[in-house]
């Protein structure tokens, strides 16, 4: 039955979609367009039949001249703009005075079906989003011709009006039209996975494709995941070190490093961010910071590094903004699950411009609340976000980092050998997926951990209540690392001991 | 609306229109009617139907009558003409009713005098007057607008018969007053409806109905000048074509009139015979306030035309009253190889007001798919929404005034949050449970909390009768040692509250923190930046790291914490701006570490102009205590478990912020007992100011006093009372002391002289021991029989003391008392409070450093014997009087409140 509908389904959307609606506007009274009509809930199963799924063709590895209106299309992206346009339309229409035909999705209507009295017509509303790419998601490798260009020429000016919305000239725009209250479960900044009813760039829509949603996934993960068992993981854990060890030199800036990858954001008690550490690695130069970037983003998919010196703090606002008409971009405005390395090995003295400030500001913010500011004019809004930051700098960063710790970078441990084999490299991105697995620390832990602190607070050692912080939150890293579900009093020493080889600020 | 019925159904005024004008279905609007679809309004009525003058055109269309716009016009105009405010107050004896002025007929008469076109409707005379006829307004305003227009023209007509004639202009006054529907010449402007929306409560179902809606201008156009009606020459018979009706965009008449002339294309413009009205566009945001967690602010589009231009600017919160209107998507309307011709009509709106009018009929030919609206906003009236702000998350909104903001804001809630709101009202001792709700993440610290619960209480705002602001608003800075979760406080202020900012000292400066004047890049135009704390008006700004602030940036902050404005001059630009802003900052001790053994003041980098604008100071110690650190310990765990124990307080958010928009309505005020109590403390601070424990730091001033006052303002709303007792007082006076006073009055050091020390009994050494919690540290103990008590012990010694003295000298007239008799008058004082011997010993050895102290802090002195001064007698053998130079009465009465 599934294989079925979904059949049909992918042959011809339109009436598919079409049978539906009318289906749900069968009742003869004035039809209520409030909620999705039943398409949403028809097709969401779609989404768990991968091979379906496959079928339909994804903008990533599809040319984008071979789509025409009308044909289904996957599409991934970060909601840039969740306010990209309001707008009524004729969501249902009364045919032959005897029943109600829906209107959604249907591009096209010939000229004498669409004569409607005012009484024979309700208006729907729909809203429109912007996505972009995701930011530090490697393009994907289709051939992107020149062809496509010019083919695009027409409407270059019209496009040309969006280009602050978009980071790079490659980077692809789409308005994202959502039906029956779907925006309300779209956020901003949120990387999504969506199904949709593809339309043509034409001069109604500036030049920008549509893409009418149907469904959505949260796209957080590239993809499905399966964690590693704790024996994988064990043995992966030793390789990743091997592999920091050789760009790091120093085994507890590798074991420190694998933690930060496993970092993230647990919980808020109100202002209290339960999960998130961010590592500082000092003592590192531009050749070495380069190293680490590298190998970093060859591991973890969706890596955004920014450099952060007086120029480039001062060159442009990293935050997206917006001045009242329209939002632009900023470099950081990043979807969670992203990895972002601030690379500040390069920071000489200088003086901040009004753009420099503020850039620091919403670095500091971003660090330590785990929250992407929005300017606005007159206001600000914070958008709650969960990456993992690394910053990498020669001395300890002027940023407020969790941990700083200076790494060795001792020559008899590193290794300038460090590629990896394809297999290797996917077992060991696979395992820093293990970022999102929840680690719970068992109620025993609680006594333990107690009369440890007690203790080493009578023993006059430098700790208080942020240490001791770091420590639980570490060992819950710590348990992650090793694909354990609980903590244990060995994570908690091992955390323990890591955290006494750091600086605390 | 269909029960609408009003006297005079039978429409007289003609609704005559040309025939090219293009505005032919009437004046409704399409698209609200799509939504009131019942509406008898649609019923077309033959016996009206007029005829057009040129019947060679159209010959046989019917003209459509709308009667009940007709009838609405009739009433309304009948509201216009003897609306009288003694109505409104319906006590007005007939005789003062028939003396009283009209209302509405006086603004009329106003307007010639001023030389303006808007009437002002208040919408409450209109539900007063007629609620039928005020529902109708609201429900289709759109619909009803040129008729409640029209009714007007002729009222001033009728009343401004000059006036009305030199405000049309010259063509028009040339044709008769049945031809002419001018009802764009004056406007009607409503304002005081009840309720107001957001504009993310615009639906469909608002498009033509009048709403109120807030928010935030960003962005105004520059006022320009709006064909309301042209007159149009035919270029090729050159037939003149009059006030053909303008809206939106600019539209020529359909055809030319001349029924020999087939022209339908060349048309120019004579600009002499046409009328223009100003029109401006804004664009308003949401109010920050109003935003749901994680979303991203809204946007809106209002057009304002004629006298209310230039009302808003950018920056301002305001309200406008108008519709939501729903203009057709124009870049959608220029579709390729479609001949201008054919959808002519359906570009639209270009009826004028009636917009809607041919967005159906454009149906046919943009097809369904491309009819799409933009939504703008048609206002009709501006006004600032600064002081009414009433968003349930708005905790400090300080409403309007007294009981009408409580009711009010009770209306606003549902009937489950009311009970929930008076069970807390009703509750015991909620002032505590109120404080044990905040900051859950935070362990204990409860002294701070209560500060920050007070902070956001806030006291009562008050304005001398010359104008002056007295801020109400409560400073906190909380000074600690690192890692005490001060910045959490911040945070969870931040957090709690939706108009506070949140920013570092270390990274902002006082342009950052106050306002700076920017250029605009493109324009070349100086524009004012609001900077944190004017964008905490009204809201609490947490500053964190205070003391890595300039001096120079914090002297920047003078004025808006106590006249509460920012003040500009700069480039140009002279600019007072609001900055109604409570501060809680968290400083840093200098070298990291609070030093306990010197002041507050020489423990932050702060001047002291600034640290007496703080009401309250709160130190934060970072101190070896087991069960403390096993407590804390045992919080953080469950913190990182997800224990909701940890983190769930009695209290929820919602409830808190409920709980304190309820308070906040109240202004409590001293009473007599209150205002006695205050004096009393106050004189008593100044009194502990000026003795010497107090010489370290800080000068209590009428600052503190004010202090006091918003505290115990603050802890009356946080108990929902409207009068201030003196136990209020009381708890304010606590909150100062062990705020401000607890630092600065570090534990009191007292020593014997070393030759006492030596005859010291082995006792007294005990007793030392005992105290260890006031004692510095080991080392020092044993080095220096030194021994620390606690300032307000100190001070109830010392004031018994006093007292034996002082009555000693009262009973028998003789100065002086050996001292053995002075510790045994006191003992006896204190009979009550000493229960074993060691207490006793423990006590004597207090009182005879203590007594050494007061001599050297001249509030005793030492009568010496006079044959021998240089022999120190032994110590019990000496004789103690009170030093002339101390004012006892104030001591003693300090006395009094210790006891």
């Amino acid at each position: 039955m599934v294989a079925q509908l979904s059949e049909v389904f992918l042959k011809d959307p339109q009436s598919f979609l079409q049978k539906i609606q009318d289906a749900s506007l069968s009742n003869p009274g004035k039809p209520d367009l409030q909620g999705s009509l039943g398409i949403e809930e028809a097709v969401s199963d779609l989404f768990l039949n991968k091979d379906e799924l496959e079928k339909i063709p994804n903008f990533a590895s599809c040319n984008p001249n071979e789509l025409r209106s009308g044909q289904l299309l996957r599409l991934q992206g970060m909601i840039q703009d969740t306010n990209f346009g309001h707008e009524f339309f004729a969501g249902a229409i009364k045919m032959n005075d005897q029943y109600w035909r829906g209107c959604r999705y249907i591009l096209s209507c010939s000229e004498d079906e669409s004569y409607v009295d005012e009484n024979k017509m309700v208006l729907d509303e729909r809203y429109s989003l912007f996505l972009t790419n995701i930011p530090g998601e490697l393009k994907s490798n289709k051939v992107d011709s020149l062809d496509s260009e010019e083919e695009n020429e027409p409407y270059k000016d019209l496009i040309m009006k969006y280009s602050n919305r978009t980071l790079g000239k490659e980077d692809f725009g789409f308005c994202v039209k959502c039906y029956g209250g779907m925006e309300t479960r779209l956020r901003v900044c949120q990387a999504v996975d969506m199904l949709g009813m593809y339309e043509e760039p034409s001069e109604y829509s500036d030049g920008l494709p549509i893409l009418h949603l149907i469904t959505f996934e949260d796209f957080r993960q590239p993809s499905s995941i399966t964690y590693p068992s704790e024996e994988e993981a064990e043995h992966l854990r030793s390789k990743l070190l091997t592999q920091f060890n050789k760009i790091l030199g120093d085994n507890v800036a590798s074991e420190s490093l694998l933690l930060c990858l496993l970092s993230n954001v647990v919980h808020r008690a109100d202002s209290f961010i339960v999960g998130s550490f961010n590592l500082n690695l000092t003592n590192c130069t531009p050749e070495r910071a380069s190293r680490i970037i590298s190998l970093l983003k060859y591991l973890t998919k969706r890596t955004v590094v920014q450099k952060v010196d007086i120029n480039e703090l001062n060159r442009e606002p990293l935050y997206p903004r917006s001045d009242g008409d329209t939002l632009s971009i900023g470099r950081l405005q990043l979807t969670p699950g992203t990895l972002l390395i601030l690379d500040e090995t390069e920071l000489s003295s200088g003086t901040l411009n009004d753009t420099g400030v503020r850039n620091v500001a919403f670095l500091s913010f971003l660090l330590s609340q785990q929250e992407i500011t929005f300017a606005y004019p007159f206001s600000s809004y914070n958008i709650q976000t969960d990456v993992r930051i690394i910053v990498l700098s020669h001395g300890k960063s002027i940023l407020p980092v969790n941990a700083v710790y200076t790494s060795k970078f001792d020559e008899a441990l590193m290794s300038s050998e460090t590629s990896l084999s394809s297999d290797d490299l996917e077992g060991l991105s696979n395992y820093l997926n293990l970022w999102t697995r929840a680690t719970d620390i068992p109620t025993d832990m609680l006594e333990f951990i107690q009369s440890n602190y007690v203790h080493s607070r009578r023993s006059g050692l430098q700790t208080n209540e942020k240490v001791l912080s770091i420590e639980i939150n570490c060992s819950r890293l710590y348990a992650k690392s090793l694909a354990s579900n609980l903590v244990s009093r060995q994570h908690f020493e091992q955390a323990s001991s890591l955290v006494e080889q750091w600086t605390i600020p | 609306m269909s029960s609408f019925v009003s006297p005079g159904a039978n429409a007289t005024t003609p609704t005559y229109k040309h025939g090219f004008q293009t505005s032919e279905v009437g004046d409704r609007p399409a698209v609200s009617m799509a939504s009131q679809p019942e509406s008898t309004g649609m019923v077309e009525d033959d016996n009206l139907v007029k005829r057009k003058p040129f019947a060679a055109i159209g010959d046989a269309i019917p003209k459509v009558v709308d009667t009940t716009g007709e009838s609405v016009r009739e009433t309304f105009q009948d509201f216009l003409e003897s609306f009288s405010e003694d109505r409104v107050d319906e006590m007005g004896a007939p005789s003062s009713s028939a003396m009283s002025e009209k209302y509405y007929i006086s603004q009329i008469h106003g307007l010639a005098m001023y030389e303006i076109h808007t009437v002002y409707v208040d919408f409450n005379h209109l539900t007063t007057f007629n609620d039928v006829l005020a529902l109708a307004v609201v429900e289709q305003y759109y619909r009803f607008t040129p008729f409640l227009s029209r009714a007007l023209q002729q009222l001033v007509e009728k009343y401004e018969p000059e006036y009305y004639r030199n405000s049309l202009s010259q063509a028009n006054a040339s044709l008769s007053t049945a031809n002419r529907p001018s009802d764009k010449a004056f406007a009607l402007a409503f304002y005081n409806l009840p309720f107001r929306s957001t504009i993310r409560d615009l639906r469909t179902d608002r498009i033509g109905r009048l709403t109120t809606i807030t928010g935030t201008v960003t962005r105004t156009s520059e006022v320009r000048p709006e064909l309301a009606h042209g007159t149009f020459i035919c270029e090729e018979c050159h037939t003149v074509v009059p006030r053909v009706e303008q809206a939106f965009r600019y539209t020529e008449p359909t055809q030319c009139p001349n029924e020999l002339c087939a022209n339908k294309r060349t048309w120019r413009l004579n600009i002499s015979q046409s009328t223009f009205q100003d029109w401006q566009k804004v664009r308003i945001q949401e109010n920050s306030n109003e935003i749901p967690t994680g979303s991203m602010p809204r946007t809106l589009d209002v057009i304002i035309r004629g006298d209310i231009v230039e009302r808003a600017k950018a920056g301002d919160k305001c309200a406008f009253t108008g519709t939501l209107i729903a203009v057709p998507d124009i870049s959608q309307l220029g579709i390729p190889g479609v001949k201008p011709e054919a959808y002519r009509d359906s570009r639209g709106f270009s009826a004028g007001r009636d917009s809607g009018s041919d967005g159906v009929t454009g149906l046919k030919s943009l097809g369904v798919r491309d009819l799409t609206y933009k939504l703008s906003f048609l206002a009709c009236m501006v006004q600032p929404d600064d002081a009414n702000d009433r968003n349930a998350a708005d905790v400090r909104g300080d409403g309007s005034q007294g009981i009408e903001a409580q009711d009010e804001f009770l209306q606003s809630l549902s009937q489950a949050e009311i009970d929930d709101l008076r069970a807390m009202v009703h509750s015991d001792h909620i002032y505590s449970r109120l404080v044990n709700s905040l900051a859950p993440s935070v362990y204990g610290h409860e002294i701070i909390k209560k500060g920050i619960l007070l902070q956001l209480m806030g006291g009562v705002h008050k304005e001398t009768p010359e104008g002056i602001n007295l801020r109400g608003d409560i400073n906190i800075c909380v000074v600690g040692d690192p890692s005490t979760s001060k910045s959490q406080f911040l945070k969870y202020v931040c957090n709690f509250l939706p108009r506070a900012v949140y920013t570092s000292g270390k990274a902002s400066s006082a342009a950052g923190l106050t306002a700076a004047v920017v250029k605009d890049e493109e324009t070349g135009d100086f524009t004012i930046e609001a900077g944190a704390l004017m964008l905490a008006d009204n809201g609490i700004c947490a500053i964190d790291e205070f003391d890595k602030m300039d001096l120079s940036d914090q002297v920047a902050i003078h004025e808006a914490m106590e006249q509460q404005t920012i003040s500009i001059a700069k480039a140009g630009i002279q600019a007072t701006l609001n900055a109604r802003t409570s501060i809680l900052a968290a400083a840093n001790p200098i070298g990291g570490r609070y030093n306990r053994k010197t002041t507050l003041r020489n423990n932050i980098n702060m001047s002291a102009p600034i640290m007496s604008r703080f009401d309250l100071f709160f130190v934060v110690l970072d101190e070896c205590n087991e069960s403390v650190d096993r407590h804390l310990a045992q919080h953080i765990v469950n913190v990182h478990r997800l224990r909701d124990e940890a983190m769930q307080p009695e209290f929820s958010t919602e409830q808190l912020q409920r709980y304190m928009r309820y308070a906040r309505t109240f202004k409590p005020k001293l009473n007599n007992e209150a205002r006695a109590e205050i004096v009393k403390k106050y004189k008593q601070l100044r009194m502990d100011d000026a003795q010497g424990a107090g010489k370290n730091s800080y000068r209590i001033t009428v600052r503190q006093l004010e202090s006091m006052i918003r505290l115990s303002e603050a802890i009356a709303r946080a108990n929902c009372v409207d009068d201030i007792t003196p136990a209020f007082v009381n708890e304010a006076y606590s909150l100062l002391r062990q705020s401000i006073i607890h630092v600065e009055r570090d534990d009191i050091e007292v020593e014997e002289e070393d030759a006492e020390a030596k005859e010291r009994e082995a006792g007294s050494a005990d007793a030392m021991q005992v105290d260890q919690q006031e004692t510095t540290t080991d080392t020092q103990k044993s080095e220096k029989p030194k021994l620390k008590i606690t300032y307000e012990k100190y001070v109830s010694v010392m004031n018994g003391i006093v007292r034996v003295l002082h009555e000693h000298s009262a009973e028998d007239g003789t100065e002086g008392m050996i001292a053995s008799n002075l510790i045994q008058s006191y003992l006896e004082l204190r009979e009550d409070e000493l229960h074993t011997e060691e207490d006793i010993i423990f006590e004597v050895g207090i009182v005879r450093k203590v007594l050494t102290r007061l001599v050297h802090e001249s509030i005793i002195m030492e009568i010496q014997n006079k044959a021998d001064s240089d022999v120190k007698l032994p110590f019990e053998e000496r004789v103690f009087s009170i030093h002339p130079n101390c004012d006892y009465e104030a001591l003693v009465s300090n006395g009094e409140v210790d006891a």
